[in-house]
């Protein structure tokens, strides 16, 4: 019998801390929904005057790319309105041709420069926020009057969110979610608790709570009731 | 709100009506952070409702690359670049070990030439046939759970005895009906969007946990 069937349980606290770190990133976006609404707004406007949206990202970001060209292009909501969009970060042929004459830092100011127009929308993606290939082609956008916008993880100032005008930045931070347990709201979305270190002061805006509830608390904000 | 019509609710700076845009501007900020808070609610919900299929499925899924199985992963639009990043998490791995994995849809030769000759039924299923043997591991992702050509994919998978993977919304779909997938994991949502970040979370922690039953945890 292959001894890796026999133990599935001893992944359970890394099923746990896995499901942690994603739900602290989730949360932070809830920080972003300001940025997000004022992107948009840019974005709607280009659209309406006939511009494209361009996107693009290395790895498992190149993926991530085109899955948001394709929610554009072919929306799945029927009756939705279809925009103009383009993957940069699609086409083997074009990528492997400007990687090996130019490098690949230049993969999409390449794709920028042969394709943008000013006017049009530059969306680079890049996890940790330092993608130079995906800085670069930020960079580009801009210098030809596209509106550009980052969406990154890693550092609030990565050199990626630093190449655009807008910025979606979903800080990667080591601040583990902790439980705790609500004694007192105050009324005006925040309530007293007790963790395990002491009683804290935390936000409840993003849960329907009651006194005696258990939540989870990321950064001072309550991000889940526990059962 | 909820009383606009559906484009108008999802793209609201597109319309021509003038409205107040601040009032707008503060809309999207709120819807955004109310489907924030749904992605917060659904994992919660996953990492409890899915916790034991996911372990089991690492398992299954380490075993089979222990062994030398390869890994092709394939769906349709957005599942189809989420193919790809399941195939470039695996193969091109941040940390831990490289495996061979392959997503379909990203022959584009192959898929427009079936598709074309043939069928899009058959883009995926062809491909299986050709390139997998028993030992590999297919990752079916549909939202769906009931994509015509995704289904024949897993109908060949089990042909061929090969290992099946299934990401699935709503109730499963056809991949939950047809019970041609091993280890099935079902986002229970109706809402494409939702499921798909849903699926993203699931396919992450799965690798992490077949990196954690490779580097011998489960050992333990």
């Amino acid at each position: 019998m292959n001894t890796m069937t026999r133990a599935p349980g001893a992944l359970t606290d890394l099923l746990e801390e896995a499901f942690d770190r994603r739900r602290a990133a989730a949360s932070t976006l809830i920080d972003q929904a300001g940025n997000l609404a004022l992107a948009c707004r840019a974005l709607a406007d280009r659209f309406r005057a006939g511009g494209r949206l361009l996107t693009f990202g290395i790895g498992t970001a190149a993926a991530d790319a085109q899955h948001v060209a394709v929610e554009f292009m072919h929306p799945v909501i029927v009756g939705k309105r279809a925009l103009p969009a383009l993957s940069l970060a699609g086409d083997p042929a074009l990528l492997s041709d400007v990687a090996a004459r130019a490098g690949v830092d230049e993969l999409f100011a390449a794709g920028v420069n042969l394709f943008g127009r000013a006017g049009d929308i530059a969306l680079g993606i890049a996890l940790d926020g330092r993608c130079p290939s995906v800085a670069r082609g930020l960079r580009a956008a801009r210098g030809q009057g596209l509106l550009t916008l980052a969406l990154a993880g890693g550092e609030r100032d990565g050199a990626v969110p630093r190449a655009a005008e807008h910025r979606i930045v979903i800080v990667t931070c080591g601040d583990i979610a902790v439980t705790a347990c609500v004694l007192s709201l105050s009324g005006n979305g925040r309530a007293r608790a007790q963790s395990r270190e002491g009683e804290i002061e935390i936000n409840v805006e993003l849960v329907d709570v009651g006194v005696g509830d258990r939540v989870l608390v990321h950064a001072g904000v309550a991000i889940a009731v526990t059962p | 709100m909820s009383t606009r019509p559906a484009a108008d609710a999802l793209y609201p700076f597109l319309t021509a009506t003038p409205r107040d845009p601040d009032a707008l501007l503060q809309d999207v900020r709120r819807s955004t952070q109310a489907k924030a808070r749904e992605i917060v609610a659904l994992r919660e919900r996953l990492r409890v409702e899915l916790a034991d299929a996911l372990r089991s499925a690492a398992v299954r899924l380490a075993e089979a690359v222990a062994a030398g199985g390869r890994v092709f992963a394939f769906g349709n639009g957005g599942s189809a670049t989420d193919a790809q990043a399941v195939a470039a998490l695996f193969a091109c791995p941040p940390r831990g070990r490289p495996v061979p994995a392959l997503a379909l849809p990203a022959d584009v030769a192959t898929v427009t030439a079936l598709a074309n000759d043939v069928g899009f039924d058959v883009v995926y299923a062809r491909q299986l046939a050709a390139l997998a043997a028993p030992g590999d591991v297919a990752v079916a992702l549909s939202t769906s759970g009931s994509s015509g050509n995704v289904i024949r994919a897993l109908e060949e998978a089990r042909r061929r005895g090969i290992l099946t993977i299934g990401l699935a919304g709503y109730d499963g779909g056809r991949m939950a009906e047809s019970g041609l997938v091993d280890h099935l994991l079902v986002v229970p949502s109706t809402s494409v969007h939702r499921i798909q970040e849903a699926q993203t979370t699931i396919y992450q922690v799965l690798w992490e946990l077949m990196q954690a039953a490779l580097a011998g945890r489960s050992l333990r």
